[in-house]
């Protein structure tokens, strides 16, 4: 009864966690234009920032499970993913990029695939590179 | 001859709307470039401030302001189009607002011995915030109009600005025709004099509009929703290579939903069969 108990607090534990590491990948598909204005994208970052060395100060120190603390260090990665790849699509087409989620205007493939490159990278190269290549 | 051209006046080059429509040449009304356009549209939102305000439509039509949020009343159809078309801005007050164009064209029938008109609505929702338009034409030609059909949507889509100055030079292009209206203007005039039919096609937009949204962030939600259970799933796995597998499924399943027009189609559908346990085959074989 006890392992249950803990195993279900071990399981909102690591969702909660995972909602807070993914919260640039969820603003991103919920409020967009919060990475496109300066201002609020630099509370965003210095909040990944915060999150990052908060993640390294509860590992170092051993406290909670630290794969799932681990979590805490995605944002910064996904925020500067974001940074890049709007860099890029800004230099290219020289607009910001469109939300294309579940789109039907063929006219916005290119925007399509640079936020699907970005979810991919963000929601899935940033989370090995956390797991298998951060010390 | 004054009685038998009293629908045109000196400032037919300009669709009645010399404030509006440019002829520097004097040879024929030129379409405004995308600035001026801007400009007017900007001046527009800066004169409105949550009132109706300058439409050659009330003027034609005799018809009444409207305020934000308020009823068009009075305001013809008829009037309208048969000067050649005209605009109306209704203003949020936010940098928002929705801008109605009217226009007409006409084509001679040498069979018929008439001109045979044709009029489009185009309803454009302008966010001056995001230099956005949000464009949906309709048309009617003569003898189409009733109250029922209202003849379908031309367009559907979301324009960047310049697009939206492309839409309204082609609009322009399409004022160009001579002014000339057929039989089926006074039975439009009683339909639409009211606005019902504006009414009932802003609704059915509206509604539509926000059925779609909803749609949309609730797809969102699902993809959110299964990719940060996918993370902490694998946070809390071994990370063996089924687990890592598992992730990129996911990850590939969600960002494929940014694909347009194929995209939607292709997530929804592996979505379903991971769900089903399509792939734990696959997953497996990287164990």
């Amino acid at each position: 009864m006890v392992s249950t108990v803990t195993l279900i607090k071990k399981i909102i534990m690591a969702f909660v966690f995972a909602l807070i590491g993914l919260f640039v990948q969820i603003i991103f598909m919920f409020k967009r234009e919060w990475l496109f204005e300066k201002k609020s994208f630099t509370v965003i970052f210095i909040v990944s920032v915060a999150l990052f060395v908060l993640s390294y100060i509860l590992m170092l120190n051993h406290i909670g499970d630290p794969k799932v603390v681990r979590m805490l260090t995605i944002p910064l990665l996904a925020a500067i993913m974001f940074y890049i790849v709007k860099k890029i699509f800004f230099k290219l087409y020289d607009r910001n990029l469109e939300d294309t989620f579940w789109s039907m205007d063929w006219g916005q493939m290119s925007d399509g695939v640079f936020n699907a490159v970005f979810w991919f990278s963000s929601t899935v190269l940033s989370v090995l590179f956390t797991y298998f290549v951060l010390p | 001859m004054a009685t038998k051209y009293a629908n045109l006046s000196p400032y037919n080059y300009a669709f009645n709307n010399p404030v509006y429509w440019n002829d520097p040449t004097g040879a024929d009304g030129e379409p405004p470039t995308w600035q001026q356009l801007m400009a007017a549209i900007n001046s527009l939102l800066e004169d409105g401030g949550g009132t109706w305000t300058r439409t050659a439509w009330d003027e034609g039509a005799n018809g009444s302001g409207r305020g934000g949020g308020g009823g068009c009343r009075g305001c013809s159809f008829f009037s309208s189009m048969a000067n050649g078309g005209s605009y109306t801005y209704y203003s949020n007050g936010n940098g928002t607002g929705t801008l109605y164009v009217w226009t007409s064209t006409s084509t001679y029938s040498q069979a018929r011995d008439e001109y045979q008109g044709q009029a489009d609505l185009s309803i454009i929702d302008i966010d001056m915030n995001t230099k956005k338009a949000s464009f949906t034409g309709f048309g009617w030609g003569a003898g189409e109009i009733d109250g029922n059909d209202p003849n379908g949507f031309e367009k559907f889509g979301t324009y960047d600005a310049i697009g939206f100055g492309a839409d309204m030079a082609e609009l322009y292009r399409q004022g160009q025709g001579a002014v000339q209206f057929g039989m089926p203007l006074g039975k439009a005039e009683r339909l639409l004099a009211d606005s019902r039919i504006l009414k009932t096609m802003s609704a059915n937009r509206q509604a539509f509009n926000t059925s779609v949204k909803a749609f949309k962030t609730a797809g969102k939600g699902v993809a959110v929703i299964g990719v940060v259970a996918s993370v902490a799933e694998f946070a809390t796995s071994d990370m063996s290579g089924g687990d890592i597998a598992k992730l990129v499924g996911a990850g590939v399943i969600t960002a494929t939903a940014f694909i347009p027009v194929v995209g939607p189609f292709i997530s929804v559908g592996l979505g379903l069969l991971d769900g089903a346990g399509a792939f734990d085959g696959i997953y497996g074989y990287f164990d």
